[in-house]
Order: structure tokens, then sequence, then C-alpha cells
């Protein structure tokens, strides 16, 4: 447990020394900043027809946990597909390239420390990244007030979602030494996961079914509309497990195959 | 011996390796067990203020009492922008109770099953249960279980057409004929059978509702008391008249306090849009649960006006249903308007708007017609629509505009089923609305688009040179 918290300790405050995680949050931020201005622009324009004209066509009953909170999440979900392979492009292929990988092995430290340790780290990064969105819900509620339990769900669902792209991206970076291609491998991977529901219309029902549930994004549009459902927590959880799992396979498979 | 070792390795590799392949095989079955375990124990918490994802208890025990499968088919075309919320509520109904299965089907794609299911509007859905059906436009979750209702209730009801005065005909096919009509109404899980009122010794006991769709020649004497009769036990009726016939049905209705005008409906706002003088469109609707929400005008035929009289009497509640603009009037010299087909509107005409619908609600009716009946002293309510044409349900007429939905109204409120559960929940509060002034807006803009990214960018080239400087 100690080689756990020490490797997570370790990880998580190199990402802090590089620049490449200043570079991420200024994008993340830029984009976050970008798509909560637009959404909340767009909210007071129809707020100031309301004003205006009464109910406008549509606009009835309009609320700023769904005239901005849960769009702004989930345009906070497709920033995070973009950036979360930039986060965990590095955590095995680094070492591999750098020759670290070999040394990190013969240390006294179990496979699955490892593989939490990065796994963690990655993902406290991204719940700091999560944490500084919090600041748009707190201008929100400058004007109007939010519903805290759905915001509760919503930011859950991001974190949840978050991890299983982590999951992804932590094993596929244990797959190869090349950044660029653990980086690539992983945005494409997380993207089919995030497609699969589209092609849910074009299946046999059953299929279909069985499509929109593997869909990562599926799950998350329960939670950012203030559901929770035990399915899609359980969900989350397998995928990560199995992830996690298949990594420590490949790390377990690096010293029988030589 | 290095040929040795060398099987050696291989075998213990392929140990190795088979071992692994094992334990992701067994992990993944593992794995796929508890997500079938989980989705279909799934448990849902609603944390929204209004409970907006939960399904009212009315619903929840409508589902309870479904014993067999319900499928529903939405036929809906994949750009349609409600899907997502209707297959969220769809899915409710069937976590709820696994009889209810749903399915989807585009309209574009598979026309052929949505003729099969006579279904030719984007967002309907076709309820099937024990063999019956039922249709539904509206995705909210009162319509749902109001078709799940009407689908498990045993009995069907049975509106029955009137025959043998030149109505229009139920199940004729051509322009006039009503077999459209006839099939909505079965989509609605109803029953229509026709009637000749004058060679019936009594009234049939499953008749739940009357239709009296355009008779060219009057009613007998002994036909009016038929349906004097059939209102003083409670029974609906919906009058369809043409603009100069049916004197002594206007007779009877002017004793509940329906004037049925002996005029000529001229619009000249009909014209402008492409339709004819004397196919009145009708743009406004006086307050009524038929009139509900309704926002698409509708378009008759050849209209008389049909309004509520000065002094109706007491028993009788009349509303006033549709209005034509004010570009149109009633004229009433027809003698000209037949002869020289002239209109122009003098001090004679009705100036526009003008009713050409009413709906009534009749307290104690048989007191009112004066006639001992045994159910007479139970105090029956009977519902009467009248209504100055019968072309708009016709064939030719019943797609125009919002006209079938009106009809649908019309026979789902005189069987007394327009809300047989109505499902208050408050979906909608008061608008949150966010009014920025320009400072504010500044302010957002501020923070949002330059405040924090800077802050990220001068902390990360900070910690870098500091860094860069230390090494």
């Amino acid at each position: 447990m100690n080689n756990f918290v020490t490797l997570f300790k370790k990880e998580f405050f190199l990402f802090f020394t590089s620049p490449v995680a200043y570079a991420i949050i200024t994008i993340f931020m830029l984009m976050a900043g970008f798509f909560f201005y637009n959404i909340f622009a767009y909210y007071s324009v129809v707020s100031q027809q309301i004003a205006m004209q009464g109910i406008v066509s549509g606009s009835g009953g309009i609320n700023v946990t769904e005239g901005i909170l849960i769009p702004f999440h989930m345009n906070i979900s497709v920033v995070v597909l973009l950036l979360i392979p930039l986060i965990t492009m590095r955590s095995f292929s680094e070492e591999k390239k750098n020759g670290t990988f070999e040394l990190l092995m013969t240390y006294p430290i179990k496979d699955y420390e490892v593989v939490l340790g990065k796994f963690f780290a990655a993902f406290a990064f991204y719940g700091v990244l999560i944490t500084l969105t919090l600041i748009y819900p707190l201008i929100v509620s400058v004007y109007a007030s939010i519903e805290l339990p759905v915001l509760i769900s919503s930011l859950l669902g991001l974190l949840l979602m978050g991890a299983a792209f982590i999951a992804v991206g932590i094993l596929i970076s244990s797959l190869t030494e090349n950044q660029i291609i653990a980086g690539g491998l992983t945005f494409g991977v997380c993207l089919i996961f995030w497609l699969l529901g589209w092609m849910e219309t074009e299946a046999s029902p059953e299929i279909g079914t069985v499509l929109k549930h593997l869909s990562l994004i599926e799950h998350f549009q329960n939670f950012s509309k203030g559901t929770i459902n035990t399915k899609d927590i359980v969900y989350y959880f397998d995928f990560i497990i199995l992830m996690l799992f298949l990594t420590l396979r490949n790390l377990d498979s690096n010293k029988w195959r030589g | 011996m290095e040929k040795m070792s060398e099987t050696n390795q291989k075998s213990k590799k392929f140990k190795y390796g088979a071992n692994s392949l094992v334990s992701v095989i067994a992990v993944i079955a593992i794995i796929v067990f508890i997500e079938l375990i989980s989705f279909s124990n799934a448990k849902q918490f609603d944390l929204t203020k209004n409970k907006k994802y939960t399904l009212s208890n009315q619903t929840v025990k409508v589902l309870n009492q479904l014993k067999s499968k319900v499928k529903a088919y939405a036929f809906l075309t994949q750009s349609n922008t409600l899907k997502l919320e209707y297959q969220e509520r769809l899915n409710l109904y069937k976590t709820q109770n696994s009889n209810f299965e749903f399915e989807f089907i585009d309209l574009n794609k598979k026309p052929l099953i949505a003729e099969k299911y006579n279904v030719a509007f984007n967002g309907e859905t076709v309820f099937e249960y024990e063999g019956k059906q039922q249709h539904i436009r509206d995705i909210t979750e009162e319509a749902i279980t109001n078709a799940l209702v009407k689908l498990t209730n045993n009995k069907q009801k049975t509106i029955y057409f009137t025959t043998g005065h030149g109505e229009y005909n139920l199940d004729g096919k051509d322009a006039n004929g009503l077999s459209a009509f006839k099939k909505y109404i079965g989509n609605e899980g109803y029953q229509t059978k026709p009637i000749q009122l004058f060679s019936v010794p009594n009234l049939p006991e499953d008749m739940k509702a009357l239709v009296v769709a355009g008779p060219e020649k009057d009613f007998f004497v002994r036909e009016i008391n038929y349906i004097k009769k059939f209102m003083a036990n409670g029974g609906p009726v919906f009058f369809l008249l043409r603009h100069d016939k049916s004197e002594r049905i206007h007779e009877m209705l002017l004793t509940l306090g329906i004037n049925t005008g002996k005029n000529l409906v001229v619009d000249k706002l009909s014209k402008m849009l492409g339709g004819d003088y004397f196919t009145p469109i009708i743009g406004a609707f006086g307050k009524h649960a038929i009139t509900e929400n309704f926002d698409v005008s509708l378009q008759f035929g050849m209209s008389r006006t049909v309004t509520k009289t000065k002094t109706p009497p007491s028993e009788t509640d009349v509303t006033e249903l549709c209005f034509t603009s004010n570009n149109a009037w009633a004229e009433t010299d027809l003698k000209r308007l037949k002869e020289k087909n002239e209109a122009a509107i003098d001090e004679n005409d009705i100036k526009g708007p003008v009713s050409l619908a009413v709906a009534a609600t009749i307290k104690s009716p048989a007191k009112l017609f004066n006639i001992e009946e045994k159910n007479a002293e139970k105090d029956l309510n009977s519902r009467v629509i009248v209504i100055g044409n019968p072309d708009f349900i016709s064939n030719a007429m019943l797609g125009v505009a919002g006209n079938l939905n009106f009809s649908l109204n019309i026979i789902n409120w005189i069987l007394e089923d327009e809300q047989l559960i109505s499902i208050n929940r408050v979906t909608e509060g008061k608008p949150e609305t966010i009014v920025l002034s320009s400072t504010d807006a500044l302010f957002v803009m501020a923070i949002s688009l330059f405040l924090i990214p800077l802050l990220s960018i001068v902390l990360g080239i900070k910690i870098y040179i500091t860094r860069k400087n230390m090494s």
C-alpha cells in the first residue's frame, strides 16, 4: 500500500513539473470558458426574449440547470475525450522510451501497485481539471440558483467517464513506447466507445441495446440530467476494472515474453 | 541441449500465454455476468427538483396491472428531435414492468410497417395489447398512460353513426366518405356502427355516442325523440350539420341554447390563402378541454354559424369553440347567393369573427326535454357538440390543417375520455431568467474567456522557468 501511495505521489507531482500539464490546463480552461460563455450568453438572450415578449416558443419553463449546466457538461465531456489521451499517453510509454520501465519492474513493487499508482495519479490530475470547472456553476449561482443534486450527479458522471477514458489510456500506453501512437490510439478507442450508441438505430433491437449499453457517453447522459442509475455506475466500474486488468496482464506478459 | 532449452522456453511461454488468456476470458465472463445482472436489476435515483425522470404514482399503478405484453411501436424519423426524450420516458415504463416493450421505427426507412399500422404521422405511437391497438400522437406520460388505460379497459366503446338521411357514408372511400375518420376512431380504440334510427325498435344498449354526420333530409319526429331519449340517459351526441338543412334538429338544439344559423359563411382570408370563399379558416378557439393547447388552424367546408343563444337554459353550459377571422362573415341572403352567385356583407349579415362550433354540457337533459326516463332522477349529464359543417371530417378534408386532431379531441371529449388520467406535476415552473447587463456580460466573459486561462498560462510559465533555473 505504501508503494502505491509513493508511486501515486511521484506520478501526480510529476504532472505539475512538466509544462505539458499547464498547457493541458490552459487548453481545457480556454475551451471550457468558451463553451460556458456561449451557453450562458445564449441563455441570457432567451431570458431577455421571455422578459420582453412573455414565453417564447419552446422556451417555457427554462431553468439554469437544464439550460446551462447540462449543455455545459455535455460540451465538457467532448473536451475530456480530446484531452485525456494527452494526460495518459506518457504514463508507461515515457518510461519505456527512457528505459526506466525495466527499472520500475525490478523494484519490489507489485504490478497492480504500479498500474493503480499511474491510474489514480492521472485520475487525480483529471480531478483537478474538473474541480476547476466548478468556477462556472459558481458564476451562474451569482445570478440564479442551480440544482445542487443535479450538479453533483453530473460531476460524478464526468469523473466516472473520465476514469474510463484514463483506464483505456493507461492500457494503450502500456502497449507502446511511442507517446504519439499511445495518444492517438487512446483517442481512437475512446471515440469508438463514445460513438457505439449511434449505431443503435442501424442494428437490430437486441444488438442496438447492447451497443447503446457499451457506449460511454450514453451512461454519462443519465448522470448529466440528474439521474443516478445503478447500471451506469456498475458499467463504468466494470469498464475500468477490465481495462486495468488487461494492463496488468500486459505488464505480466512482458516478464515471460522476455 | 540448446534445442531442449529452446523447446522448454517455448512451452513455458505457451503455458504463461494460455494462463493469461484464460484469466482474461474468465474476467470478461465475470464482467459480462455482472453487467447482465446490473442491467436487468437497475435502480434509478432521480435527483431533479421536480422528479422529472420518475413515473407518477398513477402510471406505476396502471403498469403494475399489466398482466400480458404491451408492445409500443414508436414511429419517428431518425431526425426527430423528441426521440431521445421519448426513449427515456418509454425506458421508465419498461423498467417498471417488463411486460411493457417498445421499438422505434423510422417512418422513412420502413414505410410498409407504418402502412400496416395505419400510421402517417411522424411521432405517432401504436400500442398493441391482446390484439387491440391504440394510437397516440403525443409523447407525454399522460398520453402514454391514458393509452394503456384504454387498452387494458375490457369494454370497447361503440359510436353509432346515423344513416338514412343522406349522411356522409361511414365506409365511403370517396372524397365525401368517412372511411379515414372511421379508421382513426378505430385507432383510438373505439368501435363504429351505422344506425337507422327510424327503423330500430329500441336504442342499442352498447351505444355510447351518436354521430349525426351531415344529413341531407330532415329527421322524423320519432328519430328526434330517440335522440332526446338517448341524451336524457346521459348519451353524448356529435352533430355535423349542413348549412341549409335539418330544421327539426335546429329546433331541438334551440331548446338547448344552441343556434344553428341559416346562413353560409364567406371567408375572404381563406381565398387569399389559396382556399375558397366558402371554406373558412379557423384560427381562434374558445377556452375548452377540446381546444386546450390547440395551436394549429382548422379548415372547414361550407359552413353555417353555430352560436350560443342569448338566453340559454340554466341547465346548459355552452361554449363557442371555433371562430373565423375578421375577414369572414355569415351571408344570410342565401337566395341571391344561390341564384346570382354573389355575396357581399350588409347589415343583415353577421360580421366576423363568427362561431362555427359549440360544445355543450347539458345537466338533467330529461328535465329540459320534458320527458320521463327511468334514469332521469340520476341527474345525468349529456355532452353535445354541434359543428356547422360535416366536410371537415370527410376523407378529402380530414388531413387538412388540424382537422384530424380536432375531430379526435371531440370524440374523446364526448366519451369523457379526454383525460382518463391527468398527471399533474410541476414540470415547468416559473422560468428562471438571467438577464445580463452589459457590465455583467463583460464580467462573465472576462473571467471565463481570459482570466482563468491566463492564470494557468502564467502559473505554468513561472513553474517551468523556476524549475529550469533550479536545474
